[in-house]
């Protein structure tokens, strides 16, 4: 290859970096050179061209009014900066933590998390009520306290009682004690 | 150092100092790039905001590391793409692994496939939807450096910096990845080959 000229089998391989700008002139002017010459170059240089207007730039992305100052109130909430390795080649990072919500949805999960808190403390205070009511239904219905249900005696019926027990015990011959063996 | 860059470099050490204001300056200054950049790899909006946040919060967090030796788009550009890269292997969306080796690829590299031009009838947000759907098909190292040479329209020498590799492996990752480009669009959509 010269300078001044070159064939297809040099032009082929420089025309993908010629059409991307990557091409010294001193590389570039011979294979313009070649193109003008070549029809079969002129052809694959513009099916390369053909190629690049698939990706022609759509419209642009909507970013959300707030997304810079909520981005950054996320920065500062979640605490100082911290030294990190620098990023200094392409290396994939590791398995990062789930991302950070936006604040919509953060503030979606709070009134959820409210909710369901709101709804134990009720179910608590419900919970509460009822053992009270329980232990009040097993509770005595009088106020008065007593060992058995039996009705009292007045302090004579039980003196008169007690004399008619002692009585029948003096008339009852004693019975020698089982244990006692000559 | 250019004025861009001597502004960038004042907001990180604003920032650096405590600066809320001075963040929220560099967010609103990149943030439209990063969500186009983003949009490359998913259609879903709220994906889309989900990575452009958590790549502005990882930036901030690793803001003590950017040591200014590249601009700072540069940086966090990088941080994006790791970003996008890493969300797309955690939810199982890349159809071939990130680490395919280009060189080692079968394909149709060596078949001088030709496509036409899009259509004059089709919408430019038409264009772009059998772009996407067609680079949603490609392996993500194919993907990506399509992405930083077609639609960020970067030289070779910052693709190489950014993917840590060197010029003449993006000049053969490129070729690859247009003609795998070609060859899936082709069979989506076999009316845009040359002489059909």
């Amino acid at each position: 290859m010269t300078m001044g000229h070159i064939d297809c089998s040099d032009a082929r391989p420089l025309v993908p970096s010629y059409l991307d700008g990557e091409l010294s002139e001193a590389q570039a002017g011979p294979l313009r050179r070649h193109l003008l010459d070549c029809q079969a170059c002129r052809a694959g240089a513009q099916s390369g061209k053909n190629l690049r207007r698939w990706f022609a730039q759509s419209e642009p992305v909507a970013v959300p009014r707030d997304f810079a100052s909520r981005v950054a109130r996320l920065a500062f909430q979640g605490g100082e900066v911290v030294t990190a390795p620098a990023i200094s080649d392409f290396e994939l990072v590791p398995a990062a933590p789930p991302l950070a919500r936006p604040a919509a949805r953060k503030q979606d999960e709070t009134r959820i998390l409210n909710f369901v808190l709101r709804l134990t403390v009720a179910a608590a205070l419900v919970a509460l009520l009822a053992s009270v009511a329980i232990r009040n239904m097993s509770r005595p219905s009088t106020a008065e306290l007593r060992a058995d249900d039996r009705p009292t005696m007045s302090l004579d019926q039980a003196v008169e009682r007690l004399k008619l027990i002692n009585e029948q015990a003096a008339t009852t011959p004693v019975s020698a004690p089982h244990d006692r063996q000559p | 150092m250019e004025p861009r860059s001597a502004e960038d470099a004042s907001l990180v050490q604003e920032t650096l100092a405590g600066s809320q204001a001075s963040f929220q300056l560099l967010v609103e200054r990149y943030q439209d790039r990063l969500f186009a950049l983003v949009r490359h790899y998913t259609k879903d909006p709220a994906l889309i905001e989900d990575i452009v946040q958590e790549t502005f919060l990882k930036a901030f967090r690793r803001l003590e590391s950017f040591q200014h030796e590249s601009s700072f788009y540069t940086w966090i550009y990088r941080i994006a793409v790791n970003t996008v890269l890493d969300v797309m292997k955690r939810r199982g969306r890349s159809p071939v692994t990130s680490m395919e080796d280009p060189e080692l690829a079968t394909g149709p590299a060596g078949v001088d496939t030709r496509v036409m031009a899009p259509d004059a009838r089709l919408q430019r947000e038409e264009i772009a939807g059998i772009t996407h759907a067609v680079l949603a098909e490609l392996p993500e190292i194919f993907r990506t450096v399509l992405v930083m040479r077609e639609f960020e329209e970067m030289a070779y020498q910052d693709i190489a910096d950014m993917l840590g590799i060197s010029i003449g492996t993006v000049e053969s990752r490129l070729f690859r990845a247009r003609a795998r480009f070609k060859e899936k669009l082709l069979q989506r959509h076999p009316e845009f080959g040359e002489g059909t």
